[in-house]
């Protein structure tokens, strides 16, 4: 053999050769001596706490009896920083209005209602893509299931500065980070400072589901039906006004 | 016309439309449950959904059944506390087989009286809350399209649905029919997710502890998984040999109970299972079916879990054993009997002679292979330069 490169080629096809040898082999020994063992199932007692930065894997005996979890799960790569902290569902005060709230977290931004718009304030509201962060003139899908969300947003110079965004986003994953080892006086000031762009009285239901509310709809894009049907405010009204509003039974489900 | 019989007419129109729209949401729950973030976080952290997705649940099992049919304590809102489903109500459906109201209240009865039930009422079982309610193991399944039902069984097609349709002309009630009974032709889940439900009580060594039952680990060292595993749609899972032909999944009974399928003098029965949908062994003999499927609590070997230790230290604080008798397997002898102990070893030495004899033999391969590749070398570059 006296071509060099006859020879250099023989030489690197041997040393594939042992390679992919060793690999079965390697691969053989893991198969026959170092089995991974089975995986652990979840007991029922420890279902799968809501986490936001975690999507929700369906576990047996903890599902959704109706199988609607699956729409309702975000990637916490695009979550806004509020929500990384409070997690998706995070209103929890308000016993009777609480679950309300949270169903608002999945198409408007805290900033929308956290934020108070003054008087004549050049803040609009818009939407934008949870994905990718571009302005939307209109969104798809139904239920309030857009994959977008309404932000306020203050017009700047040329173009907007989008609300949403902490002000100190570096103190803020420096927070998250940390919150462990920090004081609890310590913990309470970085919180104060963190927040101190939030208005103390967030929007209210009846300020934005009335006529001429604090969102115009119709600019958000909704259709004349649709903006109508979000200007009125029967739910609100239901739990305000009724302590206790009894269903009207004329469709027989309370046969016994 | 006059104005008051048209405003009557229109009225009567509006009527028409709107129970025809709104046929399964009467109740017009979906006004607030159909948004997907409705929900809470609990004080223990766990999540409350309380979205329903309107197209799926159309296509769901309960897809007639109107809310409060089973939210029957929900009477107006706030809802308040709400009390769990009991799924033995009686609902609104008509079963065609009695023309009575249908209800599952005999299935669960019988249920109760199993092995996984909660025993009689009079006497419940100890701890209770580890045995599986209805909804660990059903969810409101949603019914496949009609071209995956046709994959998996033969005569299930579009055009035997547009047959029916010829006569039954409400395609709702008629997909749903279609669906219900189309699908009952199957196996509800596929072997696989079969075995993942069962094991995800029977390999919790705490929980079968608890219940003084052995787990069944290995199950998952067996042909039996090895075929599932891999795709056999002919291998049997807990279900083929718990519940087989004659048999019901909710009357699964213990071992020792006569009507067990499992119970000693069913076994061969069981394991030929004739009359099935396929018979699995049908030449079985006692002896062939006195085997053990998967061996209670201990693998191949000398293993030992948790549930092991825990039976141990009961049995050494009762007496019933020596604490130092646990070396060598010798708690395996005491606890499994001589006969089991004894095979056991037996298995553990094929095991082990196997496992050396596959390693050795494609291990002295590779020596072979490495050293024949050098020699090669050595050989031709010896050649080349007598030839040069």
């Amino acid at each position: 053999m006296t071509n060099p490169l006859l020879k250099l080629i023989c030489n690197l096809l041997g040393f594939l050769a042992l390679l992919a040898i060793i690999f079965c082999l390697y691969s053989l020994a893991r198969f026959l001596y170092f089995q991974q063992p089975h995986r652990q199932t979840v007991s029922r007692e420890q279902a799968v706490p809501e986490k936001y930065s975690k999507k929700l894997r369906r576990e047996i005996g903890t599902g959704h009896f109706h199988v609607s979890d699956e729409p309702v799960t975000t990637d916490i790569e695009s979550a806004p920083m509020c929500l990384r902290c409070h997690g998706n569902f995070c209103h929890n005060k308000s016993e009777e209005f609480r679950s309300y709230y949270n169903m608002h977290t999945f198409f408007l931004a805290c900033e929308t209602c956290h934020i108070r718009k003054e008087q004549n304030s050049a803040i609009r509201f818009t939407w934008f893509d949870d994905k990718t962060g571009t302005e939307l003139k209109q969104v798809k899908g139904q239920n309030e299931n857009y994959g977008a969300k309404i932000v306020p947003v203050k017009p700047d110079g040329h173009g907007f500065e989008r609300l949403d965004v902490l002000p100190e986003i570096k103190l803020a994953f420096d927070f998250l980070k940390n919150k462990d080892s920090y004081a609890p006086e310590q913990k309470e000031k970085i919180k104060q400072q963190l927040m101190k762009h939030i208005s103390r009285e967030p929007v209210t239901c009846e300020e934005c589901h009335c006529k001429q509310g604090y969102l115009n709809y119709s600019e958000l894009g909704y259709d004349a039906l649709r903006a109508a049907d979000l200007s009125r405010i029967e739910i609100v009204k239901m739990i305000k006004e009724y302590k206790d509003f009894k269903f009207p039974v004329i469709f027989g489900s309370d046969k016994k | 016309m006059s104005r008051r019989s048209l405003l009557l007419f229109l009225l009567l129109l509006l009527f028409c439309m709107s129970s025809r729209a709104y046929a399964v949401d009467e109740e017009n729950c979906l006004l607030c449950h159909r948004y997907s973030g409705l929900g809470r976080i609990d004080k223990e952290g766990r999540k409350h959904l309380y979205y329903v997705n309107e197209s799926l649940y159309n296509q769901s099992v309960h897809a007639k059944v109107r809310c409060g049919e089973c939210h029957t304590d929900i009477k107006g809102f706030p809802h308040g506390t709400v009390k769990k489903v009991d799924c033995a109500a009686v609902c609104h459906l008509v079963d065609p087989s009695s023309n009575t109201p249908f209800s599952h209240a005999k299935m669960i009865e019988k249920f109760e009286l199993s092995v996984h039930g909660r025993g009689p009422k009079d006497k419940p079982k100890q701890h209770a809350e580890d045995l599986p309610t209805c909804t660990y193991c059903h969810d409101n399944r949603i019914y496949p399209p009609v071209s995956k039902l046709a994959k998996q069984e033969q005569g299930i097609a579009r055009e035997i649905l547009d047959r029916c349709r010829g006569c039954h002309t409400r395609d709702d009630w008629t997909n749903v029919f279609y669906y219900h009974f189309t699908e009952r032709l199957n196996q509800r889940r596929s072997s696989k997710r079969m075995v993942e439900l069962c094991t995800s009580c029977h390999e919790d060594e705490e929980k079968m502890a608890r219940h003084n039952i052995k787990t069944v680990g290995t199950f998952r060292d067996t042909f039996h998984w090895q075929a599932i595993k891999y795709g056999d749609p002919n291998a049997p899972n807990c279900i083929t040999c718990h519940a087989p032909v004659g048999y019901f999944s909710h009357e699964i009974m213990p071992k020792t109970d006569l009507r067990s399928a499992i119970y000693k003098d069913n076994l061969v029965r069981t394991c030929s299972n004739q009359g099935g949908v396929q018979a699995c062994h049908p030449d079985a003999t006692p002896s062939f079916a006195q085997g053990n499927i998967h061996p209670a609590q201990y693998k191949t070997g000398f293993y030992e879990n948790k549930a092991d230790a825990l039976l141990r230290k009961r049995e050494i604080e009762k007496g019933q054993m020596k604490p130092f008798q646990t070396l060598l397997g010798q708690t395996l002898k005491v606890a499994a009997g001589d006969q089991r102990y004894y095979q056991n070893i037996i298995l553990l030495l094929i095991k082990y002679f196997y496992m050396v004899l596959i390693g050795g033999l494609i291990g002295c391969m590779i020596v072979h292979q490495v050293l024949d590749y050098f020699a090669t070398r050595r050989e031709l570059r010896r050649v080349v330069s007598k030839v040069l």
